[in-house]
């Protein structure tokens, strides 16, 4: 089941695409990435969600050029992306938690490595990073310690001030103190129309405040993609009253999730309020009709998946 | 600095309301109150999801509402302002009321309580809480 | 190609491997500088140290330049770089061999410049002189391939191992032929043919195995 991203975004109005995945795959030994279509917007910050494993960071890898797909066409900036060309790469500023620095040498180091390959960096903009990210350009790469070493990493990406930012996890590992640095700074990115961000996370909370877009992938496909209100928008959970001989009617995106003696919790993903009458109708009682959180339905949109095609 | 311009929204993860309701909530809050004088230039959509952290159509969702229920306007290129209308303070005041009572009146009849209870009960918490207002 | 971002990307590495370079240099000419002492024994020593730092010298820069970037995962950071695969690939194997030539070469320089210069030495002893050291240059670079292609240390010794029992064949056999041995011992330097299509091998090989190395890095487009 693959949603299509399509004219969702308009209502941010920013037409141009900054990047897009079409119809692309990817197979490994134990992993395939499937058909996966998936576009960001100028302008926008786009979500990626999903289990470990689920293919997050294969897709962003895919788009920086370092894996080349079996299959389908990867595009940033309108120009088809592959390992030979790097003028791209220009414009784009990645992260992976899985990324390391030279351990031997300092930031300072880092910092005239990355401004000698950017005519983009802005050395200001570099210093003030430092001073709010709390790292001294002397400190070697070996002591710091991982908060200190992502915001390194980070400040290395910010300060080339690029158009495009792939983070894959981020803020994983990051005390509150250092995530509220890291979040502020990346959200100044926002204040620009012509940039973008797709950012990828576990942390449901920080996607759901931060995010336009969400894409939901598990196990190498697109699950879910649509604007973030709208995702929201048509998700319920529902308690009921009912006898044991009640049978939840067969309607589309609605889901069973608990039973204890006469609640019934249900969930679904298509709410309207006609479905609120149709359950009555049935011979239930609602108590109460709750929105959820990004959290919950992200859980929800896995286990729907996974029950779908038990693969 | 950029931040502590808009120090008096605050949006809080503790509260189970969405993001955009908060906005507009604290928004109007303030325009009720007196902090935000009509024709206050507010930030603009870009602005205000920077500096509180949320997303861009977050922000526009709420200053959309906003808008719609006549708070702020929006000039073409100009971003927006607390809207020129006379009378916007009080009304907006008189609105948060009304939400405040409805809000009890539906929780009553949901309870069963009589019209003559709900009243007995507003006058008693009004009688508790005198002596703290002074 | 960019030429600007291989450059630095070469003086990236060369500078990160600058402590190691250093220590080699160093090691280098004390090795050659005994080997150009009067004294057999020390002669002797001289030798061995000599080809034990050009060993060395290889194999390491091999695992920190090169196999070090992939498990270290600073690859991953430097192909975040506006650089291409083929920058990369040029670059890195422009630098370990450039790392490895400065070792090579002092020790390659000192002992042929003492075979003319220090007064009782044979200046035919100079005949062998470029077969053996272009013997473990070409060893480099098959020892480069096998890493790239392999990305393994291990395959990567037995490949050293397998070159270093050769070499010692190759002695063997180098002075067994007549006239090396002959023109090694008299104070005439002259280029028998045999040593001449030796080294035309060596060569080859050497440039052989460079196209390889950076071929087969380019072709490497998956990083995960």
């Amino acid at each position: 089941m693959t949603v299509q991203l399509d004219r969702t975004i308009d209502s941010l109005g920013a037409s141009p695409c900054a990047a897009s995945l079409s119809d692309v795959c990817k197979s490994y030994k134990h992993f395939e990435l499937k058909r996966v279509n998936f576009a960001i917007q100028c302008g926008t910050v786009a979500g990626l969600i999903g289990p470990n494993g689920a293919g997050k960071s294969t897709i962003m890898r895919i788009l920086m050029g370092l894996v080349q797909p079996d299959a389908g066409t990867v595009r940033v900036f309108d120009k088809p992306i592959s390992s030979s060309q790097s003028t791209a790469k220009l414009e784009i500023g990645y992260f992976a938690d899985d990324m390391r620095l030279y351990k031997p040498e300092s930031i300072g180091w880092h910092m005239q490595f990355v401004r000698s390959l950017y005519p983009t960096w802005d050395e200001v903009y570099a210093r003030q990073l430092l001073g709010r990210f709390g790292l001294i350009d002397q400190q070697i790469v070996k002591g710091l310690s991982h908060g200190q070493r992502v915001k390194a990493m980070l400040l290395l990406v910010l300060a080339r001030r690029p158009k495009l930012l792939i983070l894959d996890e981020p803020t994983n590992g990051l005390d509150p103190v250092a995530k509220h640095e890291v979040l502020t700074e990346l959200m100044q990115v926002v204040e620009d129309e012509t940039r973008s961000i797709l950012y990828s996370s576990h942390n449901t909370q920080d996607i759901d405040q931060i995010c336009d877009t969400i894409t939901f992938i598990d196990r190498g496909e697109v699950i879910a993609s649509n604007n973030r209100d709208d995702f929201l928008q048509q998700w319920r959970r529902i308690k009921l009253q009912a006898d044991t001989a009640w049978v939840p009617p067969a309607l589309p995106g609605l889901r069973l999730d608990a039973t204890f003696r006469s609640l019934r919790v249900l969930s679904v993903n298509c709410f309207t309020d006609d479905l609120s009458e149709r359950l009555q109708a049935s011979g239930a009682v609602i108590e109460a009709i709750e929105p959820m959180t990004l959290e919950e339905v992200f859980v929800s949109t896995v286990m729907r998946g996974r029950e779908e095609q038990p693969s | 600095m950029y931040m502590s311009m808009h120090s008096w929204i605050v949006i809080s993860q503790a509260d189970p309301r969405p993001l955009y309701l908060q906005v507009i909530e604290q928004v109007r809050r303030r325009v009720a109150v007196g902090d935000l004088p009509p024709g206050t230039e507010l930030p603009s959509i870009r602005e205000l999801a920077a500096a509180l952290k949320v997303s861009v159509i977050t922000i526009k969702r709420a200053y959309m509402e906003l808008e719609r229920d006549g708070v702020i306007s929006t000039r073409q290129g100009k971003g927006s302002v607390v809207a020129e209308e006379p009378g916007l303070q009080s009304s907006l005041q008189g609105e948060e009321m009304r939400d405040h009572l409805q809000q009890a009146v539906s929780l009553g009849l949901l309870l069963g309580i009589s019209k003559t209870e709900m009243q007995r009960r507003i006058s008693e918490i009004y009688e508790q809480s005198q002596p703290r207002a002074k | 190609m960019n030429f600007a971002a291989i450059r630095i990307l070469f003086l990236k590495d060369l500078y990160l491997s600058r402590r190691y370079l250093f220590a080699y240099l160093l090691a280098a000419v004390v090795a050659a500088g005994l080997a150009c002492v009067p004294n057999e024994t020390l002669t002797f020593i001289g030798f061995i140290l000599m080809l034990t730092v050009a060993i060395a010298a290889g194999m390491h820069l091999i695992g920190m330049l090169l196999l070090g970037e992939s498990t270290d995962q600073t690859k991953l950071f430097v192909m975040s770089m506006p650089v291409s695969l083929l920058d990369y690939a040029i670059g890195k194997i422009a630098v370990v061999l450039t790392t490895y030539l400065i070792p090579w070469s002092a020790m390659f320089a000192f002992v042929g410049i003492c075979t003319f210069v220090v007064p009782g030495a044979k200046q035919g002893a100079f005949v062998a002189l470029p077969a053996i050291f272009c013997f473990l240059l070409s060893a480099f670079t098959l020892q480069l391939v096998v890493a790239v292609v392999s990305e393994s240390v291990g395959w990567t010794i037995c490949v050293m191992v397998g070159c270093n029992v050769c070499l010692n064949l190759f002695l063997m056999k180098l002075f067994a032929l007549p006239e090396v041995s002959a023109i090694s011992k008299s104070d005439v330097l002259t280029w028998p043919t045999v040593v001449l299509q030796i080294l035309s091998i060596e060569g080859l090989v050497f440039v052989c195995c460079l196209l390889l190395a950076i071929l087969f890095q380019t072709r490497k487009r998956d990083l995960v």
